[in-house]
């Protein structure tokens, strides 16, 4: 079963990449609510709805940034994590940056090999 | 020791009030002085938009506004009006800005003349000037425009000019200033919309983006990344960007205004690309490489600042608001350069339709955002 956490809940104007930007950042929401979720539950359902509207900036901090950051304490990040609701089109860049972060990581590491 | 007597000290007080007299006197011709030199000198460099006015030993520089400043029609009346309020704050003439000659000015347009002196007044007076007062004589349309955006609210006017009641369809969202990326803020401007709009300013396109909460979000985390150079500009005055818009209820438009007085775009650009990676981005312009062309390698992702490929999509989220929203025109205004993109409605289907780059002869300094949209 999947922990289920609601970006509104997190805050209504989700604010931009880092915390030095400003309040609700991606970067906070990433290392102080996402993070640990999927620490504590291996497996994350990450609600979108509810929110003024989101900056990419935000979605590729929260996704893209969790697999720089995190990428090897949590091996399988792809299918650990999901994001509804599945119509939305930020769901879809979400998850694009998801795998494209993956997909960089495992680039760089077969040419640091 | 002998007590001095008093015709002495009666002789001392009158001596240092004497000697106190003539300091200020010196310091007054000194300063009146500071002030014709910097009048003239302001006069010297904008001898179309100054007057240098004396009444009774004192000087002012008159700023006098010209009849129209649009900046889509003219974009170097605009930039020179911006270069004077810039150099007037340097100068140490009392200045006088009269507004009595100006018949029209656009949303933009007044946002960049309330920030940028909004600016000089933090630079030199720490946000606080010592007091301004409103002349009467100010065309209707232009006191009521200004007003409604909050101009002399912003400018601490000692004697704000009551709400005039103007029968126009459109109406002006007072303008909002801040640092950083602050989505409250964005929330604070569509509230202000919703004032005068009987629908929400964003709405859920088809699917389910918010596109005005998008831009503005990624508009404020650009100035934040990009537009201030570390270590230049004061705390008060780093990362702050202003916005403010109009709403035409007739036509069921809205316009959304941002800008910025950071180093611009194209300077931007310069200075934080490596030699290789600008030499490459000019190459791909083949040789008309002015300031309009580093805002379009900006905005077509050619000019990622952090060379990251993780990065750079602000711009482009720019943009995509005026394309969910069409019939609209994004236009972006930084230094020489100008950039315009217009977006067509069904049948064209939300697709450009056109697609214009100017370089012009005086700079816009900092960067304007301008999207002219449909609900």
């Amino acid at each position: 079963m999947a922990y289920r956490i609601i970006v509104s809940d997190f805050s209504r104007t989700p604010g931009g990449r880092f915390r030095a930007d400003g309040p609700h950042s991606g970067e906070e929401f990433r290392e102080d609510v996402l993070w640990p979720a999927l620490r504590d539950h291996r497996v994350v359902e990450v609600d979108l709805s509810g929110t003024l509207g989101f900056g990419s900036s935000f979605l590729e901090e929260v996704f893209g940034g969790l697999v720089r950051t995190h990428g090897d304490a949590l091996s399988d990040l792809a299918s650990n994590i999901t994001v509804v609701p599945e119509t939305s089109s930020y769901a879809h860049e979400a998850l694009g940056y998801l795998k494209a972060a993956i997909q960089e990581r495992g680039t760089s590491r077969q040419a640091s090999a | 020791m002998r007590q001095p007597t008093l015709a002495t000290k009666r002789w001392h007080t009158i001596h240092a009030t004497k000697l106190e007299r003539r300091r200020y006197r010196k310091a007054s011709v000194a300063r009146r002085n500071e002030h014709l030199a910097g009048a003239l000198e302001l006069y010297d460099q904008f001898p179309d938009l100054i007057r240098v006015v004396r009444y009774r030993h004192r000087t002012t520089a008159r700023v006098i506004f010209p009849s129209e400043l649009c900046l889509e029609d003219n974009q170097g009346a605009v930039a020179r009006v911006v270069a004077v309020i810039r150099r007037s704050g340097e100068t140490k003439a009392p200045i006088y800005f009269d507004f009595s000659s100006l018949q029209l000015i656009d949303d933009a347009t007044a946002l960049v003349i309330a920030a940028e002196i909004d600016r000089a007044f933090r630079i030199h007076f720490g946000g606080k000037p010592k007091s301004i007062w409103k002349d009467r004589r100010w065309h209707p349309v232009v006191e009521f425009l200004l007003g409604e955006m909050g101009f002399f609210e912003l400018l601490r006017v000692k004697n704000p000019p009551a709400p005039l009641k103007v029968d126009i369809p459109i109406r002006f969202i007072k303008f909002l200033t801040g640092q950083g990326s602050l989505g409250a803020e964005i929330e604070a401007l569509k509230e202000r919309y919703n004032e005068f709009a009987a629908q929400d300013i964003d709405p859920e396109t088809a699917d389910e983006r918010r596109p005005l909460y998008g831009a503005l979000i990624e508009a404020m985390a650009n100035v934040g990344h990009h537009a201030y150079e570390e270590g230049t500009f004061i705390d008060d005055i780093r990362n702050r960007w202003w916005m403010a818009g109009s709403y035409d209820k007739d036509n069921h438009r809205f316009t959304t205004v941002f800008y910025d007085v950071g180093i611009g775009i194209p300077r931007s650009l310069e200075i934080t690309t490596t030699a290789q990676r600008f030499e490459a981005i000019k190459r791909h312009f083949r040789g008309q490489f002015g300031d309009a062309e580093r805002i379009v390698a900006a905005m077509t992702r050619r000019g990622t600042r952090t060379g990251s490929s993780h990065r750079g999509r602000g711009l482009k989220e720019m943009r995509g608001l005026a394309k969910s929203r069409a019939p609209s025109t994004m236009h972006v205004f930084s230094g020489r350069g100008e950039y315009r993109v217009e977006f067509g409605a069904p049948p064209e289907g939300n697709k450009e339709v056109r697609r214009s780059t100017k370089n012009h002869s005086e700079p816009i300094p900092g960067t304007l955002i301008w999207w002219q949209a449909s609900l």
